[in-house]
């Protein structure tokens, strides 16, 4: 067994929030630890009011120590993005933005430019769209029901909660294609393109096209259509990248939040 | 004949690591059934599960315990599951960090995945996957688990994570003396196979037919043997 990918080398708990808690680039640093924690509270990553682990997990998971874990939260704190409750039940609790983290989220893809942008959803469009011709090689009965009942689950999904069933479904396909390292790649773009791809979709996107989109590329993996399943999912992919697109151009005409 | 010898040697796998299970069952049985209210404080499978991990042979890259929601008094969810930090050769049991506070961020509701659902309706041992194990193993895995507890009041499943990777190593030199044969689980999909003709997880969509495939039943366990059908015999 090769060294295990980075971000899961200590055994973290799979979900769509994996990303916010992985290991940090630069381990030692409190200002490191509040931006990676800073921006996924103040781009909505987690949920409004939900519970931070414990600080000594923190500090495992980061790879600091507790009282840089502390300094970070004091400094959440004063930023108003973190709530912290003393005594049984207590621990420090996530204050998302009044704007749910469009302001944010919009001064982010403006700093990560977008033709860098563009050259990150090729990779994954690219990618995506072989996890789909795959998956519609390996796929199995169970696997289609999965998938299926993720496209049910989408129909009574509002907006704020698309992104979460978005990313799991993404994630299946690639588990679906029997495929390792399509599945942590899928991870690790979740990561970088996350608060991207939940501003296209919150705001920017067409939600049902989505869905339809979604029920396409899982009916050819159904029929075991090779070919149409990736250029299916490289298109909805490609078509989140232009809700992207609309965010940034309204982000830099200083439209957003 | 070899293709007996290969059913042979799943067969063993397959009751080898039903012992592995049952010894991790054993223990829960022992810290759980003295009590009429079971706690996740009386359980410690360290020991056990370490000596499992981290054995020489790798054939055991997790093991634990996870409970039926409600069943321990002190936790509504709880995972007890060991995994291999550490490469194949140094291996090193670290446990696995996941969350089961159901109103915690990162909270993912075990429940539904087959490895708690299949023991649920069947008795004794059974088998998940292959598949990529994206919770646990992030690898391509087989997940062995069967329930423990009273029949009508289960505490939980015990069970261990054995990867395809190591399966196919072990199965390598019998299944390379009978050329085209695959061992396959009981939804068609490929455990192993000999000179790699097909990879751990393919789905193999002629399995039922007949005409292509002898099959042979491998002792206890929910794997088969297929061996292609010898066309030139059946014409002469």
């Amino acid at each position: 067994m090769s060294t295990p990918a980075p971000e899961l080398a200590a055994g973290f708990p799979f979900g769509p929030y994996a990303a916010v808690f992985a290991p940090l680039p630069e381990a030692g640093r409190a200002d490191v630890v509040t931006r990676r924690l800073g921006e996924s509270i103040a781009f909505g990553l987690l949920p409004d009011g939900s519970q931070l682990p414990a600080e000594p997990e923190l500090a495992e998971r980061f790879g600091v120590a507790t009282v840089t874990i502390r300094e970070s939260l004091a400094t959440l704190r004063e930023e108003g993005l973190v709530r912290t409750r003393r005594g049984r039940g207590g621990g420090s609790f996530v204050c998302v933005p009044s704007d749910g983290g469009l302001a944010a989220m919009g001064r982010r893809l403006l700093s990560q430019g977008i033709g860098v942008l563009r050259d990150h959803f090729d990779h994954y469009a690219i990618l995506s769209g072989g996890a789909a011709a795959l998956a519609a090689q390996r796929a199995d009965g169970e696997d289609l029901v999965r998938l299926r009942r993720h496209v049910e689950r989408e129909e009574g999904c509002t907006a704020a909660g698309f992104p979460h069933v978005d990313a799991q479904w993404h994630i299946d396909v690639a588990a679906s294609a029997q495929s390792a390292r399509l599945t942590r790649s899928e991870l690790a773009f979740q990561g970088e393109l996350g608060p991207a791809m939940w501003l296209a979709h919150t705001t920017f996107g067409d939600l049902a096209r989505t869905r339809q989109e979604h029920a396409a590329v899982v009916e050819a993996i159904g029929k075991r259509q090779v070919e149409p399943a990736r250029s299916l999912m490289e298109q909805h992919v490609r078509s989140t990248f232009a809700s992207v697109r609309a965010a940034f151009v309204a982000a830099r005409l200083g439209e957003l939040g | 004949m070899t293709v007996e010898l290969l059913a042979s040697r799943v067969a063993t796998l397959w009751d080898s690591v039903a012992r592995t299970v049952d010894e991790i069952a054993t223990q829960v049985d022992r810290m759980l059934g003295g009590s009429s209210e079971p706690r996740r404080a009386d359980l410690d499978l360290l020991p056990t599960c370490r000596q499992l991990v981290e054995d020489p042979s790798g054939s055991i890259d997790g093991a634990g315990f996870v409970a039926v929601p409600g069943a321990l008094a002190d936790a509504q969810y709880w995972i007890e599951w060991w995994q291999n930090q550490g490469t194949r050769q140094e291996r090193r049991a670290g446990p696995l960090r996941t969350e089961t506070d159901p109103t915690a961020v990162a909270f993912r509701d075990y429940t539904t995945l087959g490895w708690y659902q299949a023991p649920l309706h069947s008795p004794g041992l059974t088998v998940t996957g292959p598949y990529i194990d994206y919770i646990c193993t992030d690898q391509h895995t087989l997940t062995f688990t069967r329930a423990v507890g009273p029949e009508r009041a289960r505490w939980g499943m015990v069970g261990v994570d054995v990867l395809t990777a190591w399966v196919e190593q072990h199965l390598a030199d019998v299944l390379d003396e009978v050329p085209g044969a695959v061992v396959l689980n009981g939804a068609g999909r490929v455990v192993a196979a000999s000179r790699a003709e097909h990879f751990a997880g393919d789905l193999l969509p002629d399995a039922d037919d007949s005409r292509t495939w002898a099959r042979t039943p491998c002792g206890a366990s929910q794997f088969f043997v297929l061996s292609p059908v010898d066309k030139v015999s059946e014409i002469a």
